[in-house]
């Protein structure tokens, strides 16, 4: 049984080594292909939100943090968003800036018609560190099961890493890529190596969680005691992506907002529709706008924030 | 009592017979090391059917089933096939793993699959899917019945009722019952037209296999929709061609469902083989035996899917 188990052992440290050079390299070359990781976007994100000076702040999932560019924006702000965050995330976020003495007057809060219905952890190996225990006690993890989990997400962020990157490489005729996506010190990101098409589409789910409601309410009631400025707002969606919706989830959503914000006297501008911001070519992919199509919404929802206030 | 709850096979088979089972219990064990190897064989490769072939296919799957109604006809008839193959390696994987363990603990259990999209008849796949629970179903319910020695019309009779069980066991919807009935009609058909014993030249063959194949995978159809008419909007979907186009799994998505169709090709397209194993982990050369576990480990941990998986047939 001793040779066995010993067999066992050296078969599996050799496998271990080996896929750890193989993820390593990975780690490496995607740095040289895809840009900064998803730790070091959100180490920046953080890092630049209590060292910048702004009195706005955006929050909101990937469709804000790509969408939003605070340097054409007419007040001074800052993108504090980030992929998958729903607003649990956001409400945390929240926290942490005003925890952090960041004097804000205006939160404009990105809602989707899908947000409430994420209750994503695949940051949460990032977001530990900044958000209190209430954020992981949410999540039911024990540390174990998330160290677990954690493992296991790094081990599939790897898994295809060398040879995704590798295939970038062989497209580009064995050249690295002349751009990587980064993160801009305003928050915003900016993608490269992804373009729209006309037919892009996506399935959505329509359902909204009860969690995701409580902390969403739990910003509104946040704010108003803070005297902060509650600014929801809609990015526009295409159609690609409204198709996943009926009416009646539609209405039944925007009247929850309605209701939801009537309280405390809060503004919902609702841009989903707008047809300014349906072309292909503003996009990304179906649901982010790229670096121009940012710039063109920014200055068009800065423009509305004004009309609004006068 | 330790029959019935010998772990390696309580969730979903194979269903071992007490008389293969409780002599193999009483018996005194010690370590047995080629035993143990070979154990290990079949959680490698059962562990590479799982995780690297049916859930990665399984990404595919559910993402077009999920919302059926907006997708075209091949996709949903491209979907059908990867189903067919998930539920397969699922099932498989999960068999190989029993074995295995079963092997490591010093116990031999039944080998349930024998490469089942080969069978050019219903009634040979039959013979080569879930082997324990045909023979099950056999033992218990077939020949109670009468099996074939009552006439025809009787066999014929036994046969639907049996793979009508077959479908009550599965769960109590109409979605599994239907899937029985339709592989009790083709049995019937072929014993009707003497399908099931004929021989075939190589063309016939392949359009037998072929055909078959797609007998069994329009039923799966049905076995994997939560509801019959769910099943029916599918089938009319890729029956009346709606929709054009059709829709890939994405990136690395894409990668892994090559890898694991090609790993799922190599293995059951190789030629005739005694053990259920791929042949590179049973030849006599040392090297090549460790260099394919080495690169079967290696695939797992690269085209593995190790989140939010479960084997299909824990749930029946």
């Amino acid at each position: 049984m001793t040779k066995f188990l010993l067999k066992i052992f050296v078969f599996f440290l050799i496998t271990l080594i080996v896929f750890g050079l193989y993820a390593y390299a990975g780690s490496v070359l995607a740095r040289q292909v895809y840009g900064d990781s998803t730790k070091e976007q959100i180490d920046k994100s953080f890092t630049n939100a209590l060292s910048r000076e702004y009195n706005l702040v955006f929050l909101g999932n990937s469709r804000v943090y790509h969408g939003i560019d605070p340097d054409v924006f007419p007040r001074r702000a800052y993108n504090f968003a980030h992929d998958n965050d729903s607003f649990n995330q956001c409400y945390y976020k929240l926290k942490y800036l005003l925890d952090n003495n960041v004097k804000i007057d205006t939160l404009c809060l990105g809602v989707d018609y899908f947000e409430f219905g994420l209750f994503s952890s695949t940051k949460n190996y990032c977001y530990d560190k900044y958000f209190s225990t209430d954020y992981q006690a949410d999540y039911n993890d024990n540390s174990l099961s998330e160290q677990i989990s954690n493992l296991k997400r790094i081990l599939l962020n790897h898994q295809f890493l060398l040879l995704k990157c590798a295939y970038k490489v062989v497209l580009n005729r064995g050249h690295l890529p002349d751009s990587t996506s980064y993160i801009k010190d305003n928050g915003q990101y900016i993608m490269f190596g992804s373009t729209g098409k006309p037919d892009d589409k996506i399935h959505r789910n329509s359902k909204m969680l009860d969690i995701q409601k409580r902390y969403f309410e739990k910003i509104l009631q946040f704010c108003s005691e803070r005297n902060i400025e509650c600014v929801l707002f809609m990015m526009p969606v295409r159609d690609g992506e409204m198709q996943s919706y009926e009416d009646k989830y539609l209405n039944g959503f925007n009247t929850y907002i309605q209701d939801a914000i009537a309280p405390f006297g809060f503004r919902y501008i609702n841009m989903s529709g707008n047809e300014l911001f349906k072309d292909y070519r503003n996009y990304d992919d179906i649901t982010h706008l790229n670096s121009n199509g940012a710039k063109l919404f920014t200055r068009y929802f800065g423009k509305e924030l004004i009309q609004h206030n006068n | 009592m330790l029959f019935v709850s010998f772990f390696p096979q309580i969730l979903c088979g194979p269903i071992s017979k007490a008389s293969d089972l409780l002599p193999q219990i009483k018996s005194k064990h010690r370590f047995n090391y080629s035993q143990a190897v070979d154990g290990c064989k079949y959680l490698l490769w059962g562990m590479a059917l799982k995780v690297c072939v049916a859930d990665r296919l399984g990404v595919y799957v559910d993402s077009i089933y999920s919302d059926y109604s907006i997708h075209s006809s091949s996709t949903l008839m491209l979907a059908s096939i990867a189903y067919s193959f998930q539920i397969y390696t699922d099932f498989a994987g999960y068999s190989f793993m029993a074995l295995g363990t079963g092997k490591l603990l010093g116990y031999n259990l039944i080998v349930n699959f024998n490469r089942p999209y080969l069978a050019s008849s219903v009634t040979e796949f039959w013979k080569k899917w879930n082997i324990s629970l045909t023979q099950w179903l056999t033992a218990h319910i077939y020949i109670p019945l009468g099996g074939n020695r009552k006439g025809k019309f009787r066999t014929y009779f036994n046969i639907i009722i049996t793979f009508l069980v077959s479908g009550i066991w599965h769960g109590a919807n109409w979605t599994f019952i239907f899937w029985g009935l339709i592989h009790g009609i083709a049995q019937c058909t072929e014993k009707l037209c003497g399908w099931n014993k004929a021989t075939y030249g190589s063309l016939k063959l392949i359009f037998r296999t072929f055909l078959t194949f797609s007998i069994v995978n329009f039923a799966w159809i049905y076995f994997r929709m939560p509801t019959l008419a769910e099943g029916n909007g599918v089938i009319r979907r890729i029956c009346t061609l709606k929709g054009s186009g059709v829709e890939l799994p994405t990136d690395e998505n894409l990668i892994g469902v090559i890898a694991a169709i090609a790993i799922l090709l190599i293995f059951d397209f190789a030629p005739h083989r005694e053990s259920p194993l791929p042949k590179l982990f049973t030849c006599s050369n040392l090297k090549k035996r460790r260099i394919a576990y080495f690169c079967v480990m290696l695939a797992i941990l690269i085209f593995g899917v190790f989140e939010n998986s479960n084997f299909i047939y824990l749930q029946f």
